[in-house]
C-alpha cells in the first residue's frame, strides 16, 4: 500500500525490464494464436487448462499521452465512463432515458463553460446547477446503477477493473470459462457503445481520486513534479490523472470526441488466456467484435518533445524526504533499450545489485531504492528513473553523491562477466515468474502488441540481452548519464 | 461434493430470476457455472514431523514454496516490541548455511530466485520462487535460511534502521496513519494486536534475543511445507527428507497473549493534518474466527460496503453523490475479536456529512429489517461464484489448504464455507446485524483538517 504510487509510477506505467524475459525454457511463441478481424482489431489467444476459467483484456492504444493541453485527464475520465453502461446495460428503458441524457449533456456542458469562463456569474451557475440536478433525478428513474459490476460479479467475475497509463487504457476481467460470451458482449458494449450517463457526478469522483493519489500523497506529488519539470511541453508533461483544473473543465462533448477518434478497432488489441476452445473462441470474438466497422487509425504521436535537462528542483511536503534522479533516454525500437534493461538490473534488481548492496546494506544510507528504465511510458522517448528514500540520519546531498558515484563507475569500469550472467539469469526467471496467472500473461501480451505492435519482441528478447556486453554498458552509461540529460527532484520535510 | 453441487444449482436459479434489467444479456448467464473441482494434492508428513502439501503442475518451469511456522508479533515481550519482525528480517538478510550475508545474497541472485522471510501477527512465512532447473539449489538456500541462519550484527543495524524509517514514512501516508490510529483506538496502544515497535523498543533488542526467539519457534513440529510446480512428487519428498534430516525438533513455548476485552464505547480522535481531504476510519470490535454467525455477518458487511461497486455505501456515497472515490466496509474475523470498520477518503469540507451518511447506513443495517432479496442474492452469488478463483493456480490450491489447517479448520474448509454461505437467509442477516453491529458504539478516527463538532 505504502509504495503504491511509486509502484504505479515504476511498474504499471510500463517498465520494459519487468515484462521482458527469457523464453529459453518456456516457448510462448508456439502457444499464441494470433488473428485480426476485418475491422483491424487484433487478437491473441492462449489455451491454458489449469482451471475452468479465463482472463480477458482489451487494451486501447490511447492514454494520457494522447490528450491535449487544457483537456488533460480525458483518457482516464473515459475509462470511468466505460463502466457506466451502454444503451443495453445500465438502463431500464433507453428510449426514454436517451432524450434526458441529451439534455444533461447540453446543460452540463454549458455549466462547465460558465464555471470556467464566468465564475463570478453565480446566478447563472446556480440556475444551471439546479437544472442539472433535476435532470439527473429524471434520468435516475431509468438507470440501473453499476450494472456492469453486478453482471460480472454475480457470474463469478474477479479482477474486474481497468487502468489508464500514459501509453494505453486497459479493461480486464477473469471469469469462469462458460461466461466467455457474456464477458465479450459486456466488454464490447463498454468500449464501443458508451452513453456518458452520470458523467458530472463521476467527474467529482475523479477529483477525489486526484486528491487522494496526488495532492495529499507525498510520492504522487513528487512524481507529478518530476514529469512537469522533465518534459517542458508535450505528451509526457502531465500525469495520467490530469491537472485538477482540467478535470473540472471536462465535458461530455470532449469525451465523445475522444472516444470517436481513439476507440476504433484498429487501435485495439484483445487477449484471452485460459481454458479456451480456440476455434470456438475465435468464432465468438469474430461475431461480437467483428460487427463494429473499420475506421481510420488515429495519427501517430509526434516524437518531438521539449525536454529539460541539467535541472534540479526542491519541493516541500509534510513527509520524510525522498529524491528522484532521472535521465532522458530513447525508447524502443532504439536498441539502447536492451542495454538500459541490463543497467537497471545491475543497479536495482536483487539484494546483491549495486544500489542495494552498497547504499542499503553497506553504507546504510537508504531505506529503499527503485529503478525504472521506461518512465513514464514507452511510446515516446522516456527516462531512466532512480527513486531513493534515504534513511533519516543521512542528508540527501550525501546519498545523492553516492548514487552518482555508482553511475560514474558504470562509465569507467567494465562490468564483470559474473555480474552480467547474474543479470541474464534474473531476466529469464523474472519473466517465468510473471506469467504464473492467466491475467499476468494476458497483460504482457496485450502491452507488447498494443505499444510496439508486435508481441514477438518477447521471443527475441533473451538473445538481445545476451548480446549486451561490458562495452555496451559503458558506452550507454557514458552517453546518457550526463549532466545535460539529468533532472532531479528532491522533497524536503515541512510540518 | 454432491451436496455443494445441488446448492450451486439452486443459487443459480435465484440469480436468473433477479437478472431482469439487462434482459438481452440473460441468455449468456443461463448455463450453470463450472463445478469447483480442485486438483488432488499430496499430503504427507516427513520423518522429522513437517507436514507437507504438494501439487505437481507442469504449466511453467517454476517451483513455488511456502514454509508456514506458528510464531508471531503477538508473542513479542512487551518491553521488546519488534523482536519477531526483526527475527523474520534477519533470518533472510543475515546470511545462512555458513555463508556471509553478501555471499548468501549473491548465491540467491545467481539463481534468479525470489527468497523471502517474514513474521506477521500470528504466522511466520518463508517463501521461495525458483526456476525448476534450480529446485535443488533453491531449496538448499531456503532450508539454510530456516534452519541455519547466521544473524549478522551489521545487518541487524540495517534492519532496525529500516523499521524505524518505515514507521516514520508510514505516517506520511494519511491512509495508513488513519488505519494505524484506528486499530490503536480499538485495541489500545499496547495491545499485542495493535502495538508497534518504536526506536526505544528496537534499541533494547540484541542478537541474543533474536537467537532465543528464533530457536523457540523454528522447529519441524511447528511448521508446514507447501510446494507447487514443475517437480516429481516422489523426487521432491526424497530431497526434502535429505535436506531437513538434521533440522531441530522439540517443544515450543507460546507466551500467553492477553485477551481482548469486548466493549462498545463510542470515541473519536482527530489527527490534524494540513490536507485537502479527510481520511476516515470508523467501526468497532468484530467477532472471532470460530463464531458460527461469521457467514451471515460477512454477507451483511458485504451488502453494506463490500464487493466492488454494488453495495449500499458505494452506490450512495460514490455513484449517487460523487463524494468519494472509494468507500468500503470490512469484517475481519480473527483469533481474538477482529475488526469491523468503514473507510473513506473525502473532501475535507464534506467530512461531517459523509460520516453522518455512513452512520445512517450502519444504523439501517442494524435495525433488524434485513436485506432485500436482490441484495442477498447478489452478495451470495458473488461470494460463491468467485470461489473458483481460489483454485486457479496450483500454488493457491496447496497454500490455501495449509492455511486452513493452520487456523484449525479442515483443509477442505472451502466446502464448509460454501455450504454455510449458501444457507444464510435474509432473517439470519437481519439477526446478526442487530446483534453484532453497534451504530452507537463507533470509534472514529479522522486524519485531515480539523472537523468541528466531531463526536
Amino acid at each position: 500500500m505504502k509504495k503504491n504510487i511509486i509502484y504505479q509510477a515504476i511498474m504499471c506505467l510500463f517498465s520494459s525490464f519487468c515484462l521482458f524475459g527469457s523464453l529459453h525454457a518456456y516457448d510462448l511463441q508456439k502457444q499464441v494464436t494470433e488473428f485480426s478481424l476485418p475491422n483491424g482489431m487484433r487478437w491473441l489467444l492462449v489455451r491454458r487448462m489449469q482451471a475452468p476459467v479465463f482472463s480477458g483484456i482489451v487494451m486501447v492504444k490511447v492514454g494520457g499521452a494522447d490528450e491535449v493541453k487544457g483537456k488533460t485527464g480525458l483518457a482516464h475520465m473515459f475509462e470511468h465512463m466505460a463502466f457506466k453502461g451502454s444503451s443495453r446495460i445500465g438502463t431500464k428503458n433507453f428510449q426514454k432515458e436517451k432524450p434526458i441524457l441529451a439534455e444533461i449533456e447540453k446543460v452540463g456542458d454549458q455549466l462547465t463553460l460558465e464555471q470556467k469562463n464566468n465564475p463570478s456569474n453565480t446566478a447563472q451557475i446556480g440556475e444551471l446547477s439546479k437544472q442539472l440536478a433535476q435532470l439527473q433525478k429524471q434520468a435516475d428513474q431509468y438507470q440501473v446503477k453499476n450494472e456492469i459490476w453486478e453482471l460480472i460479479s454475480r457470474n463469478g467475475g474477479s479482477d474486474l477493473n481497468a487502468y489508464t497509463s500514459k501509453d494505453a487504457t486497459a479493461y480486464h476481467a477473469s471469469m469462469p470459462i462458460n461466461r466467455l460470451e457474456l464477458w465479450a458482449r459486456i466488454t464490447a458494449d463498454m468500449i464501443f457503445d458508451p452513453t456518458y450517463r452520470e458523467f458530472y457526478t463521476e467527474r467529482n469522483v475523479i477529483a477525489e481520486e486526484r486528491r487522494s493519489s496526488l495532492d495529499n500523497n507525498p510520492d504522487g506529488t513528487m512524481a507529478e513534479k518530476l514529469l512537469n519539470l522533465s518534459f517542458e511541453s508535450g505528451p509526457y508533461h502531465w500525469s495520467t490523472i490530469g491537472f485538477a483544473e482540467d478535470i473540472q473543465g471536462l465535458t461530455i462533448k470532449d469525451a465523445r470526441q475522444f472516444h470517436e477518434k481513439y476507440y476504433v478497432p484498429q487501435n485495439m488489441v484483445g487477449v484471452l488466456v485460459g481454458a479456451l476452445d480456440i476455434a470456438k473462441a475465435k468464432a465468438l470474438i469474430s461475431t461480437i467484435f467483428g460487427k463494429y466497422s473499420k475506421k481510420p487509425a488515429p495519427a501517430k504521436l509526434p516524437q518531438q518533445q521539449q525536454t529539460r535537462g541539467n535541472v534540479t528542483e526542491s519541493i516541500k511536503f509534510d513527509a520524510e524526504p525522498s529524491f528522484a534522479i532521472a535521465f532522458h533516454k530513447p525508447t524502443l525500437p532504439d536498441p539502447s533499450e536492451y542495454t538500459f534493461d541490463v543497467i537497471e538490473a545491475l543497479l536495482c534488481s536483487g539484494r546483491s545489485s549495486r544500489f542495494q548492496k552498497v547504499l542499503v546494506y553497506e553504507k546504510k544510507m537508504a531505506q529503499e531504492i527503485y529503478c525504472s528504465d521506461a518512465y513514464p511510458g514507452s511510446r515516446l522517448n522516456n527516462m531512466f528513473l532512480i527513486w531513493v528514500d534515504p534513511l533519516k540520519s543521512n542528508k540527501i546531498e550525501g546519498v545523492y553523491k553516492e548514487v552518482l558515484a555508482q553511475l560514474e563507475k558504470l562509465k569507467t569500469e567494465p562490468v564483470g562477466e559474473d555480474e552480467l550472467s547474474r543479470v541474464r539469469k534474473n531476466v529469464s526467471s523474472s519473466l517465468v515468474f510473471a506469467l504464473e496467472s492467466n491475467m499476468q500473461l494476458a497483460e504482457q501480451l496485450a502491452r507488447f502488441q498494443t505499444i510496439f505492435d508486435d508481441w514477438h519482441i518477447l521471443a527475441n528478447y533473451p538473445q538481445k540481452i545476451d548480446e549486451i556486453d561490458a562495452k555496451k554498458v559503458m558506452d550507454i552509461a557514458t552517453k546518457y548519464f550526463t549532466d545535460s540529460n539529468r533532472v532531479v527532484v528532491e522533497r524536503l520535510k515541512v510540518h | 461434493m454432491k451436496f455443494a453441487l445441488k446448492l450451486f444449482f439452486i443459487s443459480f436459479l435465484m440469480l436468473s430470476a433477479s437478472a431482469v434489467q439487462a434482459g438481452s444479456f440473460l441468455a449468456y448467464e443461463k448455463e450453470p457455472l463450472p463445478k469447483i473441482l480442485p486438483p488432488q494434492f499430496k499430503k504427507m508428513i516427513l520423518k522429522n514431523g513437517i507436514e507437507c502439501f504438494l501439487l505437481e503442475d507442469h504449466t511453467l518451469p517454476l517451483v513455488k514454496v511456502n514454509i508456514i511456522t506458528r510464531t508471531g508479533t503477538i508473542y513479542d515481550p512487551s518491553n521488546k516490541v519488534g523482536l519477531a519482525q526483526l527475527t523474520g528480517m534477519l533470518m533472510r538478510s543475515g546470511g545462512a548455511g555458513g555463508l556471509s550475508p553478501e555471499a548468501f545474497d549473491k548465491k540467491t541472485d545467481d539463481l534468479g530466485a525470489l527468497l523471502s522471510n517474514s513474521i506477521d501477527q500470528e504466522m511466520g512465512k518463508s517463501s521461495l520462487e525458483v526456476l525448476s532447473e534450480d529446485t535443488r539449489e533453491g531449496l538448499g538456500l531456503l532450508f539454510s535460511m530456516v534452519f541455519d541462519p547466521k544473524f549478522d550484527e551489521s545487518r541487524l543495524r540495517t534492519a532496525k534502521l529500516k523499521i524505524e524509517e518505515n514507521l516514520r514514512r508510514e505516517d506520511d501516508d494519511p491512509d495508513s496513519l488513519a488505519s494505524r490510529k484506528f486499530r490503536q483506538l480499538l485495541y489500545g496502544e499496547n495491545s499485542p494486536w495493535a502495538r508497534r515497535p518504536s526506536a526505544g523498543s528496537l534499541a533494547k533488542i540484541t542478537l541474543d534475543d533474536i537467537r532465543v526467539f528464533y530457536k523457540n519457534y523454528f522447529k519441524t513440529n511447528n511448521m508446514m511445507f507447501v510446494a507447487a510446480g514443475d517437480f516429481k512428487t516422489s523426487g521432491l519428498i526424497n530431497l526434502l527428507e535429505s535436506l531437513t534430516q538434521n533440522a531441530p525438533t522439540g517443544d515450543v513455548s507460546f507466551p500467553t497473549v492477553e485477551e481482548v476485552k469486548l466493549s462498545f464505547e463510542s470515541k473519536s480522535e482527530q489527527i490534524i493534518k494540513n490536507k485537502t481531504q479527510s481520511f476516515v476510519r470508523m467501526g468497532h470490535l468484530g467477532i472471532k474466527r470460530e463464531n458460527p454467525d461469521k457467514f451471515a455477518l460477512l454477507l451483511a458487511v458485504d451488502i453494506l460496503g463490500g464487493g466492488n461497486f454494488k453495495s449500499r455505501l458505494m452506490e450512495d456515497i460514490r455513484t449517487k453523490r460523487g463524494m468519494a472515490y472509494s468507500v468500503w466496509s470490512r469484517l475481519s474475523p480473527a483469533t481474538d475479536y477482529g475488526v469491523f470498520f468503514v473507510g473513506v477518503d473525502t473532501k475535507a469540507s464534506q467530512t461531517g456529512e459523509v460520516i453522518d451518511l455512513i452512520k445512517g447506513h450502519i444504523k439501517n443495517m442494524a435495525d433488524g429489517t434485513g436485506p432485500t432479496g436482490e441484495e442477498l442474492n447478489f452478495a451470495k452469488q458473488s461470494a460463491l461464484s468467485q470461489l473458483v478463483f481460489e483454485f486457479d493456480t496450483a500454488f493457491k490450491v496447496v497454500d490455501q489448504a495449509a492455511t486452513f489447517k493452520f487456523f484449525g479448520y479442515p483443509d477442505n474448509y472451502w466446502r464448509v464455507f460454501y455450504e454455510k454461505m449458501s444457507k444464510v437467509s435474509a432473517k439470519d442477516i437481519a439477526d446478526v446485524s442487530k446483534r453484532y453491529l453497534h451504530p452507537d458504539g463507533l470509534k472514529i478516527v479522522v486524519v485531515g483538517p480539523e472537523i468541528k463538532g466531531l463526536k
